[in-house]
């Protein structure tokens, strides 16, 4: 996995791209980290170019959801599509995580 | 129903005709009569053989209808845990089942993840913890050597530092016991890091057998749920075919019993048959009753008359009456009405 941060605003923008699996716990804990620490309201995970995630990376997706609630965030996941698209019609994470 | 006609052609001592026309005459009509009254017996007897053969017919054909109802009720659906389940119902509750094996794993996924997280924190603490540990020590160290000049130090006054000798010495002894104590804290420390790791370890290796069958990816999942969706879609068309084809097979059944119906309607003619017999048989009743009466006249202008009196009062049937009216020269007055017992239309069978 590797992702890039952009922030503008109000908005915390993260693209993440590879796949997202157990392996990649200790990277996106950086990712939590900026969710937690940075000013910004929104925070957006961009799925785009990730081709792959289990359910552990599922799993990392709802804890990073869980620290921007805590934090009075709102997180949203956007670029869904492929395999990534089906882990998440079949995990109803779409309806706890908003997809734009 | 038809008339019945009494064929008695007079009592067994009526009088014969004299002349061997009129003898044969009567024959022959005599004989006409029984043949056309077997003819219409047998006739009679056969459409009611048919019309109850085609009504079985009917009842049959709606009770293979009403079986072939009950077989698709009975293929559609099985007995479970005391209850009927729909076999179109089947997929969806498997569906149901597998959405629920789906939402544990990605829970146990977020509460491993965040595990390890926690761990984490808790390392990077027994980290801070260990390098305390680490400046107490370089700190014991500096006061035991400070101890150690304070003996030396003690010694060289003689008996004016005998009391700080004991000082030092209790100074050393306390460098000593921290050391002890600190030793026993990195021991712990490292007890408590290596079963974390452990911990982490054991965490990893489940993941990656469930990553091994397939069950962390969600591959398997999400094979079956698109399985279980063309299963659930085979099924539902599957059904409506199922019913589609039943729903034909009754309107033909419904056809078939329409149709035999009109069969059996149309067997009536055999009622207007033996109406139309009847008739004859009973005009061909007259005139042998006639010859038999009177066989002296059949030569004479005004016996003949009474004859055709005879035949046409003996034929109750309109149409039959009128045809053998034209034929003797008689006019008759057609019905304006349909009397009972009148024209062609007016036989009321069933």
């Amino acid at each position: 996995m590797e992702y890039t941060a952009d922030h503008s605003g109000e908005r915390l923008h993260v693209r993440i791209s590879g796949v997202l699996t157990f392996d990649d716990h200790e990277r996106f804990k950086s990712i939590v980290k900026l969710i937690a620490s940075g000013d910004e309201t929104q925070v957006t995970l961009d799925l785009g170019q990730t081709k792959m995630i289990d359910s552990a990376g599922i799993g990392m997706l709802l804890l990073a959801n869980d620290r921007a609630m805590k934090e009075s965030k709102k997180m949203s996941l956007t670029g869904v599509n492929g395999h990534v698209a089906k882990v998440i019609e079949l995990s109803k994470v779409d309806q706890i995580i908003p997809i734009t | 129903m038809g008339q019945v006609v009494n064929f008695d052609s007079g009592p067994e001592n009526a009088r014969e005709p004299k002349t061997p026309v009129a003898r044969l005459l009567l024959g022959t009509i005599e004989s006409a009569n029984l043949v056309l009254n077997e003819t219409t017996t047998d006739v009679q007897a056969q459409a009611h053989r048919l019309s109850a053969l085609f009504t079985s017919l009917t009842d049959a054909s709606n009770e293979q209808t009403d079986r072939l109802s009950e077989l698709v009720e009975q293929i559609s659906s099985v007995e479970y845990d005391g209850g009927e389940v729909d076999l179109v119902a089947l997929p969806r509750i498997l569906e149901e089942s597998l959405e629920e094996v789906t939402e544990r794993i990605l829970v146990l996924s977020k509460q491993g993840v965040s595990l390890i997280y926690s761990l984490d924190a808790i390392l990077e603490e027994i980290d801070e913890l260990q390098s305390c540990i680490t400046e107490i020590e370089a700190i014991n160290r500096q006061t035991r050597l400070l101890s150690l000049n304070a003996q030396i130090e003690a010694g060289r006054a003689g008996d004016a530092g005998a009391g700080f000798q004991v000082v030092s010495t209790e100074m050393h002894t306390l460098s000593r016991r921290i050391d002890a104590l600190s030793e026993k804290m990195r021991g712990s420390t490292a007890i408590v890091t290596r079963s974390i790791k452990e911990v982490i370890s054991s965490i990893r290796t489940e993941y990656e057998e469930l990553s091994e069958i397939g069950a962390m990816d969600l591959t398997q999942q999400i094979d079956a749920k698109e399985h279980l969706e063309i299963l659930l879609n085979a099924l539902v068309a599957r059904n409506d075919e199922i019913h589609g084809v039943l729903g034909h097979s009754t309107d033909t059944a419904r056809r078939i019993s329409d149709e035999i119906r009109e069969v059996v309607m149309a067997m009536q003619f055999q009622d207007r048959m033996k109406q139309r017999t009847d008739a004859i048989v009973k005009a061909l009743d007259a005139v042998a009753h006639f010859l038999d009466d009177h066989p002296d006249l059949v030569s004479d202008e005004s016996g003949c008359d009474t004859l055709k009196k005879n035949i046409l009062d003996s034929i109750t049937l309109s149409d039959v009456r009128r045809e053998f009216g034209q034929r003797f020269g008689v006019e008759e007055a057609r019905p304006s009405s349909s009397p009972s017992g009148g024209g062609d239309l007016d036989i009321e069978l069933f």
